[in-house]
């Protein structure tokens, strides 16, 4: 968890000094904003893994950031903070890709749960692409020394199965 | 055909015409003498006030109004008869009638004077304004519930705010005494726990103000109450056994399927038996039945509890009202709006020292 970051998103101070104290205690680098468009220019110039934003504020909700740091840093994981946790709100925030759902007032533990969670999803995410992309590199056996019919067969066997080996 | 015989037919004319509107007329026409004496009733009059017309017919009109009004009538005749000032003549009003069976009702009067003769004769029509005041009551309940939500949500919202840094922070305060270990942190402690219980307390009464704003519309699938009601009993069994409540449920085997909201029905039972459970501290027993009455199905919860006084039962669904010293008042208004959603209707009967009774009725669609 050390040298994770954090970006706290609420248009009120005393919210976002209170999460900002729970994460840096927990040992997160913490940075805030008061508004979605706030949040997205820090996204910007700094990196962040996970945002953790307020669903309704005055300027642009929390849906809309989410949607926007989606689609502009895809590996960033959010977890929306909402006054009241509808149904109907949950399921628009899990459909724009949201990672979690934390209601009003929080609890520290429900807070912290939801951001390792969140961190351990992005870990998993991060090394499934790095697997992928080492399982991508093609291996050419064209140098390889033997000529035996046997070998050569084998040797597409290992060809055509390497693929089915990706997923584990 | 003579002068009279023509004549004769245009007043047996005239009678046949005036009858067959009497006869078929919505409205209760009623016509009196000066005294007040009853002559024709018509069939509608029989319907709305529920006696037969030979029982009013001859007798004083005054019996059709409750004590209150029928003193007042009396004087009212003789007073415009002296007097010749209309009060309800030609005007019409709303008052209160009395049926045969001692229930009132809000009904419009309207009055004509017919002079026969010498003879004075006044004819009321009377129209039952019942459903109409209903409806009227109906649609304020539903604006006034609507307003109030508003103003739930947005107070619950309001409050959620600051609560989080409140919360946060006391939870904040409590590791940062944790680490000091020694006589004078157990009282700081112990002041924290209670301050993070308080919260928590506000916290659930907000959730309550805020699920009472904003109930989801009910989702109607067809389904079996009775099913859904031995699913509440088996959640609720260890509680009621422990707090020494005893359950008897007789729910009626050939019970139709009716179409409800799962979700909903549970909590407006779970409402009410809770209410039950609480009105019966010192233990006592809880009845769940239901039963198909004409085309509804029927739920009744009744308890031996302590009973609620007469004053206070008109306003049980009333939002806010509670007798409970933790309670937002909301949880029977909650329980009518489900019942309004499904198109059903909630009573409650009550008795001082014997219990409560709710019952809950839901229509059965035709065909199902």
């Amino acid at each position: 968890m050390q040298n994770k970051s954090i970006l706290i998103v609420d248009d009120e101070a005393s919210i976002r000094e209170s999460l900002q104290k729970v994460l840096s205690k927990a040992g997160y680098l913490t940075v805030t904003a008061s508004s979605g468009d706030e949040a997205l220019a820090l996204l910007s110039t700094q990196s962040v893994d996970i945002v953790l934003s307020d669903l309704k504020m005055p300027n642009g909700d929390g849906i809309e950031l989410l949607k926007n740091v989606k689609k502009k840093f895809a590996d960033i994981e959010v977890i929306l903070l909402t006054g009241y946790g509808t149904i109907e709100t949950a399921v628009e925030a899990m459909k724009a890709g949201a990672y979690d759902f934390i209601t009003k007032p929080p609890k520290k533990a429900a807070v912290l749960s939801a951001v390792e969670r969140a961190l351990e999803r992005q870990n998993l995410a991060q090394e499934n692409k790095y697997l992928k992309a080492q399982l991508g590199k093609s291996v050419d056996f064209t140098d390889m020394i033997g000529s035996s019919p046997a070998f050569r067969k084998m040797l597409d066997m290992i060809d055509r199965l390497a693929p089915c080996f990706q997923r584990f | 055909m003579t002068i009279q015989k023509l004549s004769e037919d245009m007043l047996t004319d005239s009678e046949a015409r005036l009858r067959g509107i009497l006869e078929t007329a919505v409205d209760a026409i009623i016509t009196i003498d000066e005294r007040g004496i009853v002559e024709p009733f018509n069939p509608a009059s029989e319907r709305i006030f529920g006696y037969a017309a030979h029982e009013v017919i001859g007798r004083n009109v005054n019996m059709l109004m409750p004590p209150l009004y029928s003193e007042a009538h009396d004087s009212y005749i003789a007073n415009y008869l002296k007097t010749g000032v209309k009060k309800i003549i030609g005007i019409g009003r709303e008052v209160i009638g009395q049926c045969k069976d001692g229930s009132t009702f809000p009904m419009h009067l309207s009055v004509s004077e017919v002079r026969l003769g010498e003879r004075r004769l006044f004819t009321g029509i009377v129209r039952d304004l019942t459903e109409q005041k209903n409806l009227e009551k109906q649609v304020l309940q539903t604006e006034r519930l609507a307003t109030i939500g508003k103003m739930a949500a947005k107070v619950a919202h309001e409050i959620r705010n600051p609560l989080s840094s409140i919360s946060l922070n006391a939870e904040l305060l409590e590791d940062e005494i944790g680490g000091y270990d020694s006589a004078n942190t157990a009282e700081a402690k112990t002041l924290l726990k209670a301050m993070i219980a308080e919260i928590d307390r506000v916290t659930a009464l907000t959730e309550e103000y805020l699920q009472f704003s904003r109930l989801p519309e009910a989702q109607l699938a067809k389904g079996n109450l009775n099913q859904a009601i031995e699913e509440i009993v088996i959640f609720l069994r260890h509680e009621l056994a422990q707090k020494k409540i005893e359950l008897e449920c007789h729910l009626q085997n050939m019970l139709p399927e009716v179409r409800f909201d799962r979700v909903q029905i549970r909590r407006a039972l779970l409402n009410i038996i809770r209410n039950a459970i609480d009105a019966m501290p010192k233990g006592g027993k809880l009845k769940i039945e239901t039963e198909k009455k004409d085309n509804k199905a029927v739920i009744h919860i009744e308890d031996t509890g302590l009973g609620i006084p007469v004053d206070e039962i008109e306003k049980i669904f009333e939002p806010f009202f509670t007798t409970k010293d933790f309670g937002t008042g909301l949880g029977l208004a909650i329980v009518q709006q489900i019942v309004a959603e499904h198109g059903g209707e909630i009573f409650c009967k009550s008795k001082i020292g014997s219990g409560t009774t709710f019952s809950i009725i839901i229509p059965i669609k035709r065909g199902e």
